[in-house]
């Protein structure tokens, strides 16, 4: 008894003491974390001349040492500290090892003389190292700025300000670009790839550098991860009908605090970060494949050396799946003549744009299709079927996509077949359909001369940029389901009918009311800013601008005439259409969820005459 | 004879009662077909001598037979108990009218010689033929009304029937100065029947009068709703018998929500508009200089046509250069009686009818007030939801309108105006976008940011049960507080304390998908068939048609025979409305029975 006593009163006096140490060394290992990052950035960025490599070096050693005697006095408490679940003490002893693991490659670096790869990229290891520790320390500390009543979508507004903002930083950096680069020039490239876009009013290639193209990819990576878990969390959440509460819960745990509270919240809390690390983890793998197969097909002599032949394919692998559209072929085209590649990266950008729902229904699918066939040559057993059943979102996008792409296919065949597909031959031509046919709901890339399209294959290509990819993918606009349901909806009406009944399930009010607010607010705000373009830009025909306002408002990046022919302003304007776009939609969805009236009156309803 | 016997007589003649009633029913609407085409005949070609003595003959013969006919039915009347008096008095009364006739009107086709001042005999006996078949095909129209017919179904194929019968009449040689060819005939009629005023022809120059009459009773039949004008026209002259079901249609029809009000409701509307329409027509006549015209029946016509058109939200005009003519233009009170005019007629029979019920109101009571000493009685919600939002926006839209047009242009087109003129042509164009379409300014030559204004000022249009199209003022605005709603976090859409139904919210969002949706195909094809012109121009013609707002960039008349078809059909759909046009073909209800599990839309 007494010993438990005594236990018992240690604990109640050690256990402040350890969350103060926490707190405290938390914030610290924050901001030297900036500094850290700062330096690394402005070592990358700046320094061509290797004078004063030395300095960097002890800058670096400095850091490092700070770290290990803070992490040390955590590591110490974290012993004692029960408020912290053990995969967190975990992952701080590895990161505490990872830096000792720095400090032997800095200080002792004389004795692996011989290893000269490890003598000469020691930057090599730090840099993902402190890239690692920021990052646990950016988790760790961003509840302080999300604040409990910061909302979902004030957390995606600023994840998308934030990323654009380094990304601008990035792309200024002299060691990004071969000549320089203007500042609005930048941040619209940033904003961009964030957002999925893909406009560039710049020679993507030629402009940048090996290091600013790296910046570009990591920029279109993280914002096609951001939509996807984003879009798909948030939608889950929606459609299952979680509520208020339950999902500030979520959140928070989502930044890594207040485990305490959410046990029973144990198992969506595992979905949520379940989701995440399957969006990631399929991601990574299309992306993988994709590069791969563009690497195959990709001629060998095109390319100065294996590297970059690598590089081009994971590039293009990632700028077609996240359905940003951003190419490294001078201009603009990817590699015209070979059809086969325009072929994967028209799967890629359709996987990515289709909504992760689909793959990983898909994926599951040949996952078990594998092991069944696994299971069938090595165990001997029997096939298994799991009950797939796809929800009604699903099938709607998966429908709404299909008879888009067969329309648009006719309609390439019948306006473009003998306009600007008329010089390949028939397969070529069938490719092509197929490629042009699907590139304008979200992705960007085009393998024709934008300004020799017909009037009216452009002003479909509006509609089908403004109708966009499906939910919880990486293409923009107002999304399939919405124009489904929009659709649908006038049929409903014409018909006679009270309420909207899709794969029999009756579309809640809730959701109605929302994809009306979407469908009109995207009108107004494309409508303002083509407004403002053509106030900025009056000379230009108003069939571009509003092709420009169109593409960039709704992130597929296709324009009609060279982006970088419009005035400063207007790219500006640009700039926040597609921010505004890709940020916007999705506030739509979430904003709103946070601030449910408590009004308890019952008002009598009205029918409205039209 | 005792009553006993009387009655046995009677139940022993009604099977033959009815055959000769129904018999004399079926041979006046042939007779009144037969009439339609001869008169048409008539007055659309010229006539030698021989051919005015046949018609001459053939008007005998319809006058004839017509007094047999109604003597018979008057015979017939006497000894029915089931028909009104009010209709065995109409009847009477259309005998006596036949019968003065042939005392007006001698044998050798010469008018007595008291009345020998009227023109022609044709233009006095023909219109009370044409009006005592019209009553007759009245009557008979509501039982045509079978409640198994879609009533969308009939709108849209009444319209079709009305625009067709305006292009035949507009062809007839009679009509036109110069031959017309067939589509643009037939765009001047839909254009008149949808009250949309764009033109590809010259009214003043291309018309005679009787092209221009043709018009104007187009104009006046599309302006009012070909149904609500049937609707009337039946219940006046048919008495009681008109099934439940039948009402239930001409609910649909009248867009009215209470049932027994329906009827009341027509005549009423009827009544306003021809009040509105003189009134108007009087304003316009003391208005416009004398100078303009070359004789007084020039300056009437151009009144009357200019107060129908104006009110109807048609914008013809029948004037060489329209109201762009410098004493119309400069005319800031002429200008304002129509913007007047134009909001009126855009304002809704609705809202309308809410007026005249509240002035009723108030002068009962005031009466009450100083003659009974009682107090004033206050009627609760008297200004029913859709009338206070059909008020608010309207009054918004106009003064954003105005003050738009008014700062976006004042060193732009209104340059050549004095301060007020400025003022009250902002006010007009304001007026006039939403969808009268009367241009007192060149809107080719409009700034841009006055052009967004137009376009969708023009998409907006008029208020429900108008004479105006577009999306409807109620549809803008729940559009616009829905999005409010969501933002601020409300579970419903509650306006001025009405919740409004989930029902409403889907339907004014299928009308704005749908009209984008057609406007956008109608774009893509005009700019298919006519890629000279430029996006702006294309997009802005394709707004006014739908809308049938009738303002244009000028562009009508260049527009090739695909594209003038593709805009017909769009004014039809935008008259109609585009969500009645669509399930006139596909209307089908799903069972109210089965209720599906809610299910929530990811975006």
């Amino acid at each position: 008894m007494n010993v438990i006593n005594t236990y018992q009163k240690v604990q109640d006096w050690i256990q402040p003491i350890c969350r103060i140490v926490v707190k405290v060394s938390d914030r610290i290992l924050f901001f030297l974390g900036i500094i850290a990052i700062l330096g690394v950035i402005y070592d990358i960025g700046f320094e061509d001349s290797g004078d004063d490599v030395e300095e960097f070096r002890s800058f670096y050693l400095l850091y490092i040492i700070a770290c290990l005697i803070i992490g040390a006095i955590r590591i110490f408490f974290n012993i004692f500290y029960l408020g912290k679940p053990l995969r967190q003490k975990i992952i701080e002893f590895v990161l505490l090892v990872l830096f000792a693991g720095g400090y032997e490659l800095l200080t002792q670096r004389q004795n692996w003389q011989g290893i000269s790869f490890l003598y000469e990229s020691y930057i090599y290891y730090i840099y993902p190292v402190f890239f690692l520790a920021f990052l646990y320390s950016i988790s760790k500390n961003i509840a302080s700025f999300y604040s409990k009543k910061a909302n979902a979508s004030f957390l995606l507004f600023s994840t998308f300000f934030l990323l654009s903002g380094l990304g601008t930083v990035g792309l200024l950096l002299p060691k990004s670009t071969h000549d320089g680069i203007g500042f609005i020039d930048a941040l619209l490239t940033s904003v961009s790839a964030v957002c999925t876009t893909g406009l560039t009013v710049v020679d993507t290639s030629s402009t940048f550098t090996g290091f600013g193209l790296w910046i570009i990819m990591l920029l279109m990576q993280f914002g096609g991860l951001g939509v996807m878990t984003f879009a798909g969390i948030l939608g889950r959440m929606f459609s299952s009908g979680i509520s208020f509460q339950q999902q500030m819960l979520l959140q928070d745990t989502i930044m890594g605090e207040k485990m305490s509270e959410i046990i029973d919240l144990g198992d969506k809390l595992s979905e949520v970060m379940g989701t995440i690390y399957k969006i990631v983890f399929v991601t990574l793998l299309v992306e993988g494949i994709g590069a791969f197969c563009l690497y195959l097909i990709s001629l060998e002599y095109a390319f100065d050396s294996a590297w970059d032949r690598i590089f081009f394919s994971l590039f293009h692998s990632i700028s077609s799946f996240c359905n940003v559209g951003i190419t490294l072929s001078s201009d603009g085209r990817i590699i015209e003549t070979n059809h086969w590649y325009q072929l994967i990266i028209a799967f890629l950008y359709i996987i990515g744009g289709i909504g992760f729902p689909i793959v990983f229904a898909f994926y599951s699918q040949i996952k078990n299709f594998i092991r069944n066939i696994y299971n069938k040559i090595f165990l001997r057993q029997h096939y298994s079927f799991p009950a797939h059943s796809f929800g009604v979102n699903p099938k709607i996008a998966l429908w709404t996509t299909f008879i888009l792409t067969v329309l648009s296919a006719v309609v390439i065949v019948l306006l473009e077949w003998n306009n600007t597909l008329v010089q390949e031959t028939f397969i070529e031509k069938i490719i092509g359909v197929f490629f042009l046919a699907t590139t304008p709901r979200g992705a960007g890339i085009t393998i024709v001369d934008m300004e020799l399209i017909t009037y009216p294959t452009a002003l479909f290509y509006m509609l089908m940029m403004w109708i966009g990819a499906s939910p919880a993918g990486t293409g923009g606009g107002i999304k399939t389901t919405t124009f489904a349901v929009a659709f649908l909806n006038v049929w409903n009406i014409a018909k006679g009918n009270e309420t909207l009944v899709i794969f029999g399930r009756e579309v809640g009010a809730e959701s109605m009311k929302r994809i009306y607010a979407v469908l009109s607010i995207s009108i107004v705000l494309m409508g303002v800013f083509t407004f403002l373009v053509y106030s900025f830009d009056g000379e230009l025909a108003l069939m571009n601008i509003v092709f420009e306002v169109f593409s960039a408002f709704n992130n597929c990046g296709l324009s009609l005439i060279n982006t970088a022919s419009f005035s400063p302003e207007s790219k500006v304007v640009l700039t926040i259409a597609m921010f505004g776009g890709r940020v916007g939609s999705l506030t739509l969805f979430t904003a709103f969820l946070y601030k449910r009236s408590k009004k308890k009156l019952k008002y009598p309803s009205q029918e409205i005459i039209f | 004879m005792d009553k006993k016997h009387y009655q046995q007589f009677l139940d022993w003649t009604l099977f033959y009662r009815k055959r000769i009633s129904e018999s004399i029913s079926g041979f006046i609407l042939y007779l009144g077909i037969v009439f339609f085409f001869v008169f048409v005949y008539d007055l659309g070609f010229a006539q030698n001598i021989q051919g005015e003595q046949y018609l001459r003959n053939f008007y005998r013969v319809v006058k004839w037979s017509l007094t047999l006919f109604f003597l018979g039915r008057n015979i017939l009347n006497i000894f029915n108990d089931s028909k009104s008096l009010r209709i065995k008095i109409l009847d009477f009364f259309i005998l006596l009218i036949l019968v003065f006739l042939t005392q007006l009107y001698s044998l050798e086709g010469t008018f007595n010689e008291y009345l020998s001042f009227l023109p022609s005999y044709k233009y006095f006996i023909t219109p009370i033929f044409s009006l005592i078949f019209f009553i007759e095909f009245s009557r008979n129209a509501v039982s045509y009304y079978s409640p198994r017919l879609n009533p969308a179904l009939i709108l849209v194929l009444s319209f079709v029937l009305i625009v067709f019968i305006g292009t035949i009449l507009l062809s007839l040689p009679n009509s036109a100065i110069r031959p017309l060819s067939f589509i643009d005939t037939l765009f001047t009629a839909t254009g008149a029947v949808c009250v949309t005023g764009l033109t590809v022809i010259d009214i003043s120059q291309d018309l005679t009068l009787l092209g221009q009459l043709v018009i104007l009773i187009l104009i006046q039949i599309g302006g009012l709703g070909i149904m609500t004008f049937a609707s009337f026209i039946g219940f006046m002259f048919s008495g009681t018998n008109v099934s439940f079901q039948q009402r239930l249609l001409l609910r649909e029809i009248a867009n009215s929500q209470r049932m027994n009000d329906v009827i009341s409701a027509v005549y009423k509307i009827i009544a306003m508009m021809l009040v509105i329409e003189i009134l108007g027509a009087l304003m316009i006549y003391q208005l416009v200089p004398q100078t303009m015209f070359d004789n007084q029946f020039d300056q009437i016509f151009f009144s009357i046509f200019h107060s129908v058109s104006a009110f109807c939200n048609s914008g013809f005009s029948n004037y060489p250069e329209g109201l762009q003519h410098v004493d119309l233009r400069f005319n800031p009170f002429f200008l304002l009686s129509m913007s007047f005019l134009i909001v009126l007629g855009g304002i809704g029979f609705p809202i309308m009818l809410n007026f005249y019920e509240y002035i009723q109101l108030q002068v009962k009571n005031i009466w009450n007030y100083f003659v009974h000493k009682k107090r004033f009685v206050h009627v609760p919600y008297l200004f029913n939801l859709n009338s206070r939002i059909i008020l608010i926006v309207t009054g918004v839209l106009l003064v954003v309108g105005t003050l738009g047009v008014f700062v976006f242009e004042y060193n732009g087109v209104l340059r050549e105006f004095n301060f007020f003129e400025k003022v009250v042509v902002s006010f007009f164009t304001s007026a006039t976008t939403r969808t009268a379409g009367f241009s007192v300014i060149d809107f080719s030559a409009v700034h841009f940011p006055t052009y967004i204004l137009v376009v969708l000022l023009m998409w907006i249009g008029a208020s429900p049960g108008s004479t105006g199209g577009g999306i409807k003022t109620t549809t803008f605005a729940i559009m616009v507080l829905n999005f409010f709603t969501l933002s601020k976090g409300e579970n419903y859409l509650i306006i001025q304390n009405r919740r409004i139904t989930p029902y409403s919210i889907n339907k004014s969002f299928a009308i704005v998908t749908l009209s984008l949706l057609l406007i956008g195909l109608a774009v893509s094809m005009i700019s298919y068939f006519d890629p000279q012109f430029s996006l702006e121009q294309i997009v802005f013609e394709s707004f006014s048609a739908f809308s049938t707002a009738g303002l244009t960039q000028g562009i009508t008349k260049g527009l090739s025979g695909d594209s003038k078809l593709v805009l017909i059909v769009l004014m039809l759909i935008g008259r109609v409305g585009a969500i009645v046009f669509l399930s006139a073909f596909i209307r089908n209800p799903r069972s109210q029975l089965v209720k599906y599990p809610q299910q929530e839309i990811q975006f």
